[in-house]
């Protein structure tokens, strides 16, 4: 079958398993953000601790992706939701944390010391240091954090296949074991658009949080 | 004790306990023993933040926010106060213009927009915004070319002449201490060397260290920062003509018929000398330049003037009694 033909029978497949794709991204990076950026934020002011938070996510990390969505079965099964959407998402959070965790704390780690203290010794709160200089001035950073978390969760969200979550992975996984080219060369097309596409989104709104006086050179 | 209304230095090599000495003052470090009061109430006993609030702070020019324009920068303490809009647009522009600055040209700038002196006196507009009553700054004017460092500390005396703050000012450069300190305070090692007026410390320097520390130039920079009008005396006679000179006795006579047209030594009219000496000093030069121009002359005496009167003379002799 050729590659045009195929995509004129499948068209309705294709789009739904790219929102299906999209869908377990677009979950999953909300709650990797609040998640992710949190604990940064949290950990940044103590040397250890935040040491200690690298270290772990840098293991989770290593987890052979694969490997991760198999635990999230296993470990959702007594919620009836080893199936699905809901480990894909899960494993998908984990993965995305160590970038946005990283980025966090180094962004915070180098502001300049002397502005926080020129705003602590002004008479701003803990709060208002955090809100109004730390991470407007930690945004640029923060955001390249999430952005190498998007475009890594677009590839590994093709593993969703395999545990019914849908998604792009269809097309290749399935295509492999068919042995259809068009299903896969369709499948990776897509992918590599999502994920070019989905960087260069991420730039775009990188460039407009980023505060104005920071753009100057 | 620190005097209301008065410039006063703390100085010393680094380490000395300077900076650290400041930020007990604001809290910024906390005490571990004795007590710092404002007008007889420790500071233990105020809020942390509103006494911060109160105090204006001012750091070396990286402590401006870079996110934020110079209207922003300048109205965040008064944002922290909670003033209404108008008051604070007001209170931006009044400031921007005591530190010399085109408010137009400046306000919506950014940070790294501006040259460093013109951060600088953003940074002193801002610890002013609130109209604090005590001022701290920590070298404020470290990091910027000698040059534009001295155009900001004249800058800095004109405004402080005007508004009288409270002022903690810390440095390591003597010659920046003699000129803007009414007092200092000289540290080492986390002790107090010597803590008096400018004038005393330079007349009797408590021990070797501090007189290291002043150099051996410190009588010649004091003066170099004191007016001609501080010093002036009053031991001439104003005289219309040479006649009149040999009815009188006084060691200086001043030649005035409407205008300044020169003066003769007590001297001079011993040695007959014809014409008068034109040398003279504006009130608000130097003592150091009238120096410069006795020595130059050979003369003890200089004539002091003001909008084209004569208020009075540099005396040598006196100059080095004071």
């Amino acid at each position: 079958m050729s590659y045009i033909k195929y995509l004129s029978y499948n068209y309705e497949k294709i789009i739904k398993e790219l929102l299906n794709h999209l869908q377990i991204i677009g979950t999953a990076l909300p709650f990797a953000i609040i998640i992710g950026v949190g604990i940064g934020l949290l950990i940044s002011k103590n040397r250890k601790i935040s040491q200690i938070v690298l270290y772990i996510a840098n293991i989770l990390m290593t987890i052979p992706s694969p490997a991760l969505f198999g635990i999230m079965v296993i470990l959702l099964a007594p919620f009836h939701m080893s199936l699905g959407k809901p480990p894909a998402i899960i494993a998908l959070v984990i993965y995305s944390l160590l970038p946005m965790i990283r980025n966090t704390l180094v962004a915070v780690k180098t502001l300049d010391k002397r502005m926080i203290e020129s705003a602590k010794g002004m008479g701003m709160t803990e709060f208002q240091i955090l809100f109004k200089i730390k991470i407007p001035l930690s945004l640029p950073i923060i955001m390249s954090g999430i952005r190498n978390s998007v475009v890594m969760g677009v590839g590994v969200a093709t593993i969703g296949y395999y545990i019914a979550a849908g998604g792009l992975g269809y097309f290749i996984f399935a295509g492999l074991s068919r042995g259809r080219y068009e299903m896969i060369i369709t499948g990776v097309i897509l992918l590599a658009i999502l994920g070019i596409g989905l960087n260069y989104l991420m730039l775009k709104i990188e460039e407009v949080i980023t505060p104005r006086g920071l753009k100057i050179k | 004790m620190i005097d209301d209304g008065k410039i006063t230095v703390l100085i010393g090599p680094s380490g000395c306990g300077k900076t650290t000495t400041l930020k007990l003052i604001n809290r910024l470090i906390e005490r571990t023993s004795g007590d710092i009061q404002f007008d007889g109430i420790s500071i233990d006993k105020i809020d942390k933040i509103q006494l911060r609030r109160s105090i204006g702070y001012v750091i070396q020019e990286i402590g401006l926010f870079p996110h934020y324009n110079v209207f922003e920068n300048i109205s965040v303490v008064p944002k922290l106060l909670g003033w209404d809009k108008k008051k604070i647009k007001n209170r931006v522009k009044e400031l921007i213009e005591l530190v010399n600055l085109e408010y137009d040209e400046v306000v919506d700038k950014y940070p790294l927009e501006l040259s460093g002196g013109q951060r600088q006196r953003i940074g002193v507009a801002r610890a002013l915004a609130a109209d604090p009553k005590i001022l701290l700054m920590d070298e404020p004017f470290g990091a910027i070319d000698p040059i534009n460092r001295e155009i900001l500390q004249d800058v800095f005396l004109t405004i402080q002449e005007r508004l009288k703050k409270t002022i903690v000012f810390v440095t390591h450069d003597i010659r920046e201490a003699i000129k803007l300190g009414d007092k200092i305070a000289i540290f080492n090692k986390g002790t107090l060397e010597q803590y008096d007026g400018t004038l005393s410390i330079i007349k009797k320097p408590k021990n070797d260290f501090v007189k290291n520390l002043l150099g051996k130039n410190a009588e010649l920079n004091f003066l170099e920062f004191v007016k001609a009008e501080k010093l002036l005396k009053n031991n001439f006679i104003i005289v219309k003509s040479f006649e009149e000179i040999k009815k009188l006795k006084s060691k200086c006579y001043v030649f005035f018929d409407k205008k300044y047209e020169g003066f003769l030594t007590l001297n001079d009219v011993k040695n007959k000398r014809k014409n008068l000496r034109k040398e003279y000093i504006n009130f608000d030069n130097s003592v150091l330049e009238g120096i410069n121009i006795m020595f130059k002359n050979n003369i003890h005496y200089l004539p002091i003037l003001k909008k084209g009167e004569v208020i009075g003379v540099l005396e040598y002799n006196s100059i080095l009694g004071e």
